[in-house]
C-alpha cells in the first residue's frame, strides 16, 4: 500500500487540528488576559447576559446547548442505516431499534 | 499520586464504552491488515489518530486504490463533527490556546455527550477519564486485531453496539418536546444526505439543526 505512513501522519495531523480548533478558538470567559486576546467583548460584559456564561458569544452559546440531540440522532441513524452512500436495513438496524424500545421503556441495555 | 475522584469516576463510567471500543478497534486491526496495512502501522494509527470512523474511512480509500489526498479528505469529513463539539467544549477548558487544543483531543462522541452538564459546560476531568478508558482499549484492541484471530464483527452484530449507546445517550437527552423535534430533524437531515453527500458530512450537517438557537 503506497504512501501509507504519509497518510497515517496526515490523518493524525488533520484529526488533531479538527479536534483542537474549537477549544483553541473559544476559551473560558475568565482565562488570563495574556492567553485570551480573542475575547471580542470586554470581560465585564460576560456575566451580564445570562446566556454568555459558557464564554461563547450569546447566540453561539444557545446553539451549543441544542447540539447534542441532532448530533446524536444523526450518529444513531447513520450508524444503523447507512452503508456507504446507501441506506439499508440490516440486523444492526433491528438491534438498535430493539435497544431503543428497551431504553425508552426504562429498561437498561448498558452493563452497569 | 492520588487519582482525582472525577477522573476515576470517568474511567469507571467509560468501561462499557471502552469494551465496545475494544471490539471495534479489534475489527479495525483485522480489516486494515487484510487490506494490506502492515500490523505496526495499524497500531500506530490507532495510537496517534484515535478516531475510529476516520481510520476506517481513510484505509478504505487507500485499499480501493485512492490517493493520499482522498484518504485524508475522507478522514477529515468523518471527523468534521468534532469541530462543533470542540466549539462547545472550549470554554470548559483552562489554559492557553495550545493547551486547550491538546485537551480537546480527548473528545470522542460518547465522552463529549456524557460529560455535558446540560448548561453548556462540561466536566472535563470526567471526560478525560472516560476517554482514557476508551483510548487504552482502542489501541489494545487494534494490537490484538492485527494478529487476528478472524472475528467478523459485522456478522456477530457487534457493529450495532455503538449506535445503541448513542441511542441511549440520545434518549437521556431528549426530555422536552422541542429537543425531540431537534433530534428528529437532525436524523431526517442526515438520512436525506446519506445518498448524496460524502460519508461524514450528513452528521456534521445534522448539527446545523442546532442553529435554530440563533433565533431568540
Amino acid at each position: 500500500m503506497r504512501h501509507l505512513w504519509l497518510t497515517v501522519a496526515l490523518v493524525a495531523l488533520v484529526t488533531f487540528v479538527i479536534k483542537g480548533l474549537g477549544p483553541a478558538l473559544f476559551g473560558p470567559p475568565t482565562s488570563s488576559p495574556s492567553s485570551s486576546p480573542e475575547s471580542a467583548s470586554p470581560p465585564s460584559a460576560a456575566g451580564v447576559d445570562g446566556a454568555d456564561r459558557a464564554g461563547l458569544p450569546a447566540p453561539l452559546a444557545r446553539v451549543v446547548l441544542l447540539l447534542a440531540p441532532p448530533l446524536l440522532a444523526a450518529l444513531v441513524v447513520t450508524n444503523a442505516l447507512a452503508d456507504g452512500d446507501r441506506l439499508a436495513v440490516g440486523a444492526d438496524t433491528l438491534g438498535v431499534a430493539t435497544a431503543g424500545v428497551l431504553v425508552w421503556r426504562g429498561l437498561t441495555v448498558l452493563p452497569a | 499520586m492520588p487519582v482525582p475522584p472525577r477522573l476515576r469516576q470517568g474511567l469507571r463510567d467509560g468501561v462499557p464504552f471502552a469494551a465496545a471500543s475494544f471490539l471495534l478497534s479489534f475489527s479495525f486491526g483485522a480489516v486494515a491488515t487484510a487490506a494490506g496495512v502492515p500490523p505496526v502501522a495499524a497500531v500506530v494509527m490507532s495510537a496517534v489518530v484515535y478516531a475510529g470512523s476516520a481510520q476506517f474511512a481513510s484505509i478504505a480509500v487507500l485499499a480501493a486504490g485512492g490517493g493520499v489526498g482522498s484518504a485524508v479528505l475522507a478522514a477529515a469529513l468523518m471527523n468534521s463533527r468534532f469541530l462543533a463539539m470542540g466549539v462547545a467544549l472550549g470554554p470548559s477548558l483552562p489554559g492557553g490556546r495550545l493547551r486547550r487544543a491538546v485537551q480537546g483531543q480527548a473528545v470522542v462522541d460518547s465522552s463529549w455527550a456524557m460529560a455535558a452538564r446540560g448548561d453548556g459546560t462540561f466536566d472535563r476531568t470526567w471526560l478525560f477519564g472516560h476517554s482514557l478508558a476508551q483510548y487504552v482499549c482502542w489501541v489494545a484492541g487494534t494490537a490484538l486485531g492485527v494478529v487476528g484471530v478472524g472475528v467478523d464483527v459485522q456478522a456477530l452484530g457487534l457493529d450495532a453496539v455503538f449506535p445503541t449507546f448513542f441511542l441511549a445517550l440520545l434518549l437521556a437527552e431528549v426530555r422536552t418536546r422541542s429537543r425531540v423535534g431537534l433530534a428528529l430533524a437532525g436524523a431526517g437531515l442526515a438520512l436525506a444526505l446519506v445518498p448524496v453527500a460524502p460519508p461524514g458530512v450528513p452528521v456534521l450537517a445534522a448539527s446545523a439543526v442546532a442553529l435554530v438557537g440563533l433565533r431568540r
